[in-house]
């Protein structure tokens, strides 16, 4: 469980942190998304007991981040950002190290490097030099130390980037392998990857959480009305002053005209038109090639939380004015 | 609970085993042994040069540049200590682990005493040879042996300040021997002084203390000299590396 409460962070006249809260429970997959600069990494490392919080507390386990640094240290599993590594260690050698400084008893080396290895698909460069490693294989190492002490908690930064697709894909399923047992904070920037790895998403802008849901719930609850791609035979003038006409279409825009065909983007605000929609078409003869209802991604909702200077706070009951 | 022994046990391991990653990382980087060669060539050229002129079986055509020498080749052995930690980014894996920030410290302290450990135990052969020369006095090599590691730990200790306070490792070593040379001046510069504050002056440089020790007289106040100075440096050097991170 990692809670934390009025978590402020100021570095000089920069607040990179301004008084988030949130409570994450034991097994969720929480994704921490936000632009770059949003203060993702700062809050992981606030979380990991590297940086003192300048304001407000959190507490992993019920650890403190700042009084119970050393135990709760213990307990967690961490990927910096960049994943720094030793470059003259082979492989062997720097999961052995860690497993030194996390003081695993000598006589279950062995035994926890193997499990760590195997999970990770370390086994064909145990003996390299991490220095001669793919960023593929160099990201893996990183995890590998990060969950040899089998901790509850894994707070993984930017777990995949620089990763080429199926190195992602691979480094995601890893992840969800390590559900069952773990609480899994990790921060990204793909949104892609949240939506398919993570149960829950946190979206972060300027400091603040804006967004806190499913990535399913946020998408719905951006969705103010509906949006509809009409496609038809008709010029485009007439179209248009057709398709006003219908009662609470709030916006049509005119995205290709081509050859006597014209492509729109339909809003309406409250109520859904595509019966009537239909309807008018029909009754001017026009033909209709295709009536498409667009659903919001979690990029459109990404988009609108962190471009607007006024944001709107989302959670997984609605949306908050 | 830990009782107080596994307690301490932990303590020393810990540090033990982060020193031996930078003993490691020490024995694998090429400069280490530019530095060693550049070390040995100098002092066994000082050493054998006058040895034959003189006839005189003493260990002091080595020991008296010594001070010199170490002001630039041990903050050379150190400028990587921790200016490479913070420029690659593995301080941040260091400072997640559950370790405290001075055995650390500690930890890379011992790797570069271990090395220099190492560069000494070449050194040996000079007083080897001069047994195979003449008489020379035991006790004086051993006395001299103790001064100069503890001369080494103090500008160690200096050393591994200066690089906890970049993450260039040339601007560190620049800082390492500036202040290294600082000290080695202090009785040179306690000449120009007048007699009552000459003596205080005199008595914060480095050769005082070591020419004291090389002549084989073993005094607690040498020794304390080496010793509190490491010690108000590796606290500098704790200092600096939580400050760096608390930015």
């Amino acid at each position: 469980m990692i809670e934390t409460s009025g978590l402020t962070k100021r570095y000089g006249a920069v607040t990179a942190l301004d008084h988030v809260s949130f409570v994450i429970r034991p097994g969720e997959i929480v994704g921490l998304l936000g632009p770059n600069g949003a203060g993702k990494t700062t809050m992981l490392k606030l979380l990991t007991g590297y940086l003192p919080p300048t304001e407000g507390s959190a507490k992993i386990s019920d650890l403190d981040v700042v009084d119970d640094s050393l135990r709760l240290r213990r307990s967690i599993g961490y990927l910096p950002e960049a994943n720094p590594l030793y470059d003259d260690l082979a492989v062997y050698e720097s999961l052995q190290w860690t497993a030194r400084l996390r003081q695993i008893p000598a006589e279950q080396y062995a035994q926890v490097i193997r499990s760590a290895v195997e999970r990770c698909g370390l086994t064909d460069v145990l003996g390299k030099n991490i220095s001669e490693l793919s960023k593929g294989y160099r990201q893996r190492v990183g995890l590998a130390q990060a969950i040899l002490h089998d901790p509850e908690i894994l707070i993984l930064d930017e777990p995949t980037s620089g990763l080429d697709p199926n190195q992602q894909q691979e480094v995601l399923q890893l992840i969800q392998t390590l559900k069952q047992k773990k609480t899994v904070l990790l921060s990204t920037h793909i949104l892609s990857e949240a939506q398919t790895a993570c149960d829950r998403v946190l979206i972060i802008h300027q400091g603040k959480i804006v967004a806190d849901g499913t990535p399913q719930l946020l998408s719905q609850n951006l969705t103010q009305g509906y949006r509809l791609v009409i496609e038809l035979k008709a010029g485009a003038e007439a179209a248009q002053a057709t398709l006003a006409e219908i009662p609470g279409v709030s916006k049509i825009t005119l995205q290709q005209e081509t050859e006597g065909r014209s492509l729109f983007l339909l809003e309406s605000t409250e109520r859904d038109v595509r019966e009537d929609v239909f309807a008018r078409i029909v009754q001017r003869h026009w033909t209709l090639l295709q009536m498409t209802p667009e659903s919001v991604s979690l990029e459109d909702v990404f988009r609108q939380l962190t471009t607007s200077v006024d944001n709107k706070a989302v959670n997984a009951e609605g949306i908050k004015p | 609970m830990k009782s107080p022994a596994a307690a301490s046990r932990y303590f020393f391991q810990t540090s033990l085993t982060i020193a031996a990653r930078d003993l490691s990382m020490f024995y694998n980087a090429p400069a280490t042994y530019v530095i060693a060669v550049i070390f040995l060539f100098l002092t066994g050229w000082l050493f054998v040069s006058p040895l034959f002129q003189y006839g005189q079986s003493t260990l002091d055509t080595f020991l008296r540049p010594l001070p010199i020498i170490f002001t630039f080749v041990i903050p050379a052995l150190t400028m990587r200590s921790f200016s490479e930690e913070f420029r690659e980014g593995t301080i941040e894996y260091l400072g997640t682990l559950p370790l405290e920030d001075w055995q650390i410290v500690l930890g890379k302290f011992l790797a570069v005493m271990g090395l220099i450990a190492t560069l000494l135990a070449f050194t040996l052969i000079y007083p080897i040879l001069l047994f195979f020369a003449g008489q020379p006095d035991l006790g004086q090599i051993i006395g001299s042996y103790f001064s100069i590691l503890g001369m080494a730990a103090f500008f160690a200790a200096i050393g591994l300040w200066a690089s906890s306070l970049t993450r260039n490792q040339v601007v560190a070593f620049i800082i390492g021997f500036f202040v290294c040379f600082v000290f080695f001046l202090f009785d040179r510069f306690a000449q120009l002084l007048p007699s009552t504050a000459a003596g205080f002056v005199a008595q914060l440089g480095i050769e005082t203390h070591f020419d004291a020790l090389a002549r084989g007289v073993l005094d607690t106040r040498d020794l304390l000299y080496w010793f509190s100075g490491a010690f108000f440096f590796l606290v500098a050097t704790l200092t600096t590396v939580q400050a760096r991170r608390m930015r």
